[in-house]
């Protein structure tokens, strides 16, 4: 009697115990996991993730640290016990690789259309992967409410574009397009993207620092951290910079990943409206 | 004959402000002339064209100018016709001082960027003229030491890019050599600091021309030989460097100019000094301003470094093939007679090589079948590379009778990464096995130039090492570009490309070590004329041997085995180089002594390497031909005094 009493209540544990163990090279996968309550044993290059990425945070004594995206350590890898890799069509050099260890599943963050649809989808993808739809559809559905939230809290002129850019160096810098998730979060809170087209497939443009005249001189812009130490000197001593109108208030961000997932997009979310609303950092 | 190059200035001059004259009016439309020059301007187009276009083309000017009178005084100081601030490493040395300065000391760059691009302009070029001046040299090896230093500082770039992507976003982009200007204060600061510096050239431009003599006739004549050589190479680093620090590298400008002037009738050094300024000025302008054009038309942004790079290469090679100066074979066994080696040094090596693998196969494992299973394929395929590598540093060094011969320079790598590269842009998901197949067509490709232009002449090793440096510097401005498109794509050929083992299989490895073997063992049984091969050549053709075959065989057989590697591996330099040179050292001279010993100490090298490479910055792999090109420099430096 107590014997079958063991063996059911073993069984029983092994049903609850029996939580996937995931693991990817990807921060957009990797975010999305954290952000519906998995922890990935294992992410790619986490000491850079924890420098673009920053939330949601990884925990170092539950995921391990993969090494270089494009090269994972396999040792590693092996020594996890991998039951499933999620990965992107951006490392799919690796998939035959990865293989090896444990199936490989892909999902896409990138589109060249309707990105939000696209991002929402792929989260709804690897909640079924890791089995936690629910929790999926709770998190959606919460994000949703947030972004209508902040949509109300915004003090921003109506007619006014916002541009989002981030500098390679004082000459040349990215704008987002509004096929990235940027895009598509100034669509949601009712901002006016001053390049309402596609961009590149991963969702920017590449631009010199004269195009800048080319935007309306009311333009909000929006600086994304990070850049290179010396842009803001020089700037200060760039003449055409100086006769631009939308100079004078800028908006700092802190580092955001600006090719991610939905938990990406509400940082940046939450960051914009902070600094529309008068909390921005300065260069 | 100074009429035709007053001709060319005419006719540059009159395309340069067709040009600039073009570019203003597709700016500017409907401006008058006195609001075009009005600084006090509101017109946000005027203010641009004030502020971007015209300091640009001021910068084009000072930039050629300043390249084209360092190149100058490179040549005269080296008595080389293609010495250039692109073909003694100058120009790399001041960008991977700035590479590195942006990853560790980004404060620095605030304010002393000129100072750190000096810095490494003059310790480049001084490591360029130590390792190739020696007492029989000629020009062709100054120019390999250049290139090869070159190649080694840039792959050390790459290892920073790499592994610090972010970091150095900024700088890929100035690394393809772009002329965009923000405001007034670069060509300002350049300017001055040029103006300094001219004033300097012209002051010693007398002691400069006194150099065309030799060294003896100079001294008797009163001028400090020394003394001006080391202030010339001091104000041409500092000229490279001011200007390196503002647009990156313009490769091979300073080159094409003087090239072009020489052609033209220019002689003394006064004469060449001044004409080629001029050209290189309003050369990389019309260049410029072409691309300026190409922007507007097309919104195309190709930086101007790369392009004129591009355009460069073919003219190193046509001065190449014509350069009519020509010094003595540089004889080999020179410098006095070393101990033969013997058995022992056999036994230490082969120790040596079984304690590395030992250790690569024990570090860090718990000795699961797994970490066997991934270990032994890449620990096979170093192996094997290690081998083909030693044999084609060997046989090129043989059959050219020129011990900086080495494989990297044949082109062959090149190749294959030409058709990696087209390969990734022609298809956004290659796979392995397309890659593959587009390196080999680019390798084959590559081979065929190389012979087509090197055939008339026998298929002299010169000739063929000729051709394969400047498809090297090719492919290393076709890689700037690609890089600077920010195109993820870039980083993936990158990492394809910089010599790692991470893509073994047990089959590839093994085959690569078949291939190995058998090439080894046809090079055993070749003895005979390799021995015949290190004479000159009409006793050798004499005793029976037809020089053109046997080179056509050799070539064939090295460039197949190379693609091999490179395919599997990708490029690794400096281990073909330095095993050959390090067998002879400890006293092999004879071909299948020399030939067992490079082997070992290749394999040891490549072993050591793989070791760091996987353990230094645990879990993250550095490449193990980036480390074994590292740890291969060092030693190269090292050996190369000993000659």
């Amino acid at each position: 009697m107590q014997k079958i009493f063991l063996v059911i209540l073993t069984l029983l544990f092994c049903q609850f115990s029996h939580a996937q163990r995931i693991a990817t090279v990807d921060w957009t996968v990797a975010e999305t996991l954290l952000a519906l309550g998995i922890n990935p044993v294992g992410v790619g290059d986490v000491n850079s993730y924890n420098v673009w990425v920053k939330e949601p945070k990884i925990n170092a004594n539950l995921t391990a640290d993969l090494g270089t995206r494009l090269q994972p350590n396999l040792e590693v890898i092996a020594k996890l016990d991998v039951d499933l890799f999620i990965n992107s069509p951006m490392y799919a050099s690796i998939t035959p690789k990865l293989e090896e260890f444990a199936p490989v599943q892909l999902v896409n963050f990138t589109a060249e259309n309707d990105i939000w649809a696209q991002v929402l989808n792929s989260t709804h993808e690897i909640a079924k992967l890791a089995q936690v739809e629910n929790t999926a559809n709770n998190y959606i559905a919460t994000s949703q409410r947030e972004l209508a939230d902040l949509k109300e809290k915004i003090a921003l002129d109506k007619g006014k574009k916002i541009a989002v850019v981030q500098f390679a160096d004082s000459k040349n810098f990215r704008l987002y397009a509004k096929n990235s998730i940027v895009g598509a979060v100034l669509d949601h809170l009712g901002l006016e993207n001053v390049h309402n087209q596609p961009g590149n497939l991963w969702g920017f443009i590449n631009l010199t620092i004269d195009k800048l005249a080319d935007f309306p001189a009311d333009t909000q812009l929006v600086v994304v951290k990070p850049y290179p130490a010396d842009v803001p000197a020089k700037l200060a001593l760039n003449s055409l910079w100086n006769y631009l109108p939308l100079k004078e208030n800028v908006i700092i961000l802190p580092e955001t990943w600006t090719f991610g997932g939905l938990p990406s997009a509400m940082r940046f979310a939450r960051l914009l409206v902070e600094g529309l609303n008068g909390e921005s950092g300065k260069w | 004959m100074v009429r035709k190059l007053n001709l060319l200035i005419f006719i540059l001059l009159g395309a340069s402000i067709a040009l600039a004259s073009i570019l203003t009016l597709k700016q500017l439309p409907q401006v008058g002339l006195t609001e075009l020059l009005n600084s006090q301007t509101n017109n946000v187009k005027i203010l641009l064209w004030q502020n971007y276009t015209l300091p640009r083309i001021v910068m084009a000017i000072l930039a050629g100018l300043g390249l084209a009178v360092a190149t100058v005084i490179l040549q005269q100081l080296t008595k080389n016709n293609l010495a250039s601030d692109s073909t003694l490493a100058v120009s790399s040395g001041a960008q991977l001082a700035i590479v590195i300065a942006t990853v560790f000391f980004p404060s620095f760059l605030i304010f002393g960027v000129s100072f750190i691009a000096f810095a490494g302009a003059l310790a480049a070029l001084m490591l360029v003229l130590v390792l190739s001046m020696r007492k029989n040299t000629n020009h062709i090896i100054v120019i390999l030491s250049g290139m090869v230093v070159s190649l080694y500082l840039g792959a050390l770039s790459a290892v920073f890019i790499l592994i610090f992507p972010e970091e150095t976003r900024s700088v890929v982009i100035w690394a393809a050599g772009s002329l965009i200007q923000d405001s007034w204060l670069d060509s300002r600061n350049l300017l001055l600091g040029l103006t300094v510096l001219l004033a300097l050239v012209l002051l010693f431009a007398k002691s400069f021309n006194m150099l065309s003599l030799d060294d003896a006739s100079a001294k008797r004549l009163g001028v400090p030989v020394l003394r001006i050589r080391i202030i010339g190479l001091i104000i041409a680093a500092f000229i490279v460097g001011l200007i390196v620090a503002r647009v990156g590298m313009l490769g091979f400008i300073g080159l094409i100019s003087t090239a072009i002037v020489r052609n033209l009738g220019a002689r003394t050094f006064k004469q060449v000094l001044f004409y080629a300024a001029v050209v290189s000025a309003l050369l990389l302008l019309v260049t410029d301003l072409l691309l300026q054009l190409v922007d507007f038309y097309y919104q195309m942004q190709i930086p101007t470094g790369a392009v004129t790079s591009i355009i460069g290469t073919p003219v190193l090679l046509y001065i190449m093939f014509t350069d009519k100066a020509r010094t003595t074979k540089v004889s080999q066994e020179s410098k006095g007679y070393r101990k033969e080696g013997g058995i022992k040094t056999y036994i230490t090596l082969i120790s040596l090589c079984l304690i590395a693998l030992l250790l690569n196969l024990s570090f860090r494992n718990d000795f699961s079948y797994t970490i066997f299973e991934l270990r032994i394929p890449r620990i096979l395929l170093e192996i094997g590379a290690a081998i083909i590598l030693a044999i084609s540093g060997l046989v090129l060094q043989r059959i050219s009778n020129n011990p900086l011969a080495s494989p990297e320079l044949l082109g062959i790598t090149s190749g294959v990464n030409l058709g990696l590269m087209a390969t990734l842009l022609l298809f956004s998901g290659a796979s392995l096995t397309a890659l593959w197949l587009g390196g080999t067509l680019g390798a084959f490709f590559v081979l065929a130039i190389v012979m087509l232009l090197s055939v008339k002449s026998g298929l002299q090793p010169e000739k063929v090492l000729m051709v394969g440096i400047s498809i090297t510097a090719l492919y290393d401005a076709a890689q700037r570009i690609f890089i600077a498109t920010n195109d993820f794509r870039a980083y993936t050929l990158l990492s394809l490309t910089s010599g790692t083992t991470y893509n073994a299989s047990l089959d590839s490895a093994l085959i690569l070590l078949i291939v190995a073997i058998v090439a080894f063992i046809v090079i055993y049984l070749l003895n005979k004329i390799f021995i015949l091969i290190s004479l000159h050549t009409p006793m050798a053709t004499e005793l029976g041997l037809n020089i053109f075959k046997t080179r056509l065989f050799f070539i064939l057989l090295v460039a197949i085995i190379l693609t091999c590697v490179t395919l599997n591996i990708g490029s690794i330099m400096f281990v073909g180089l330095i095993a050959p040179h390090a067998a002879k050292f400890l006293g092999f001279y004879k071909p299948r002594p020399q030939l067992v010993v490079s082997i070992l100490i290749a394999i040891l090298l490549m072993l050591v390497a793989d070791l760091l490479a996987k353990n230094i910055i645990y879990p993250y792999e550095i490449p193990v031909g980036l480390v074994a090109t590292i740890l291969g420099g060092i030693y190269f430096a090292y050996l190369v005094r000993k000659i």
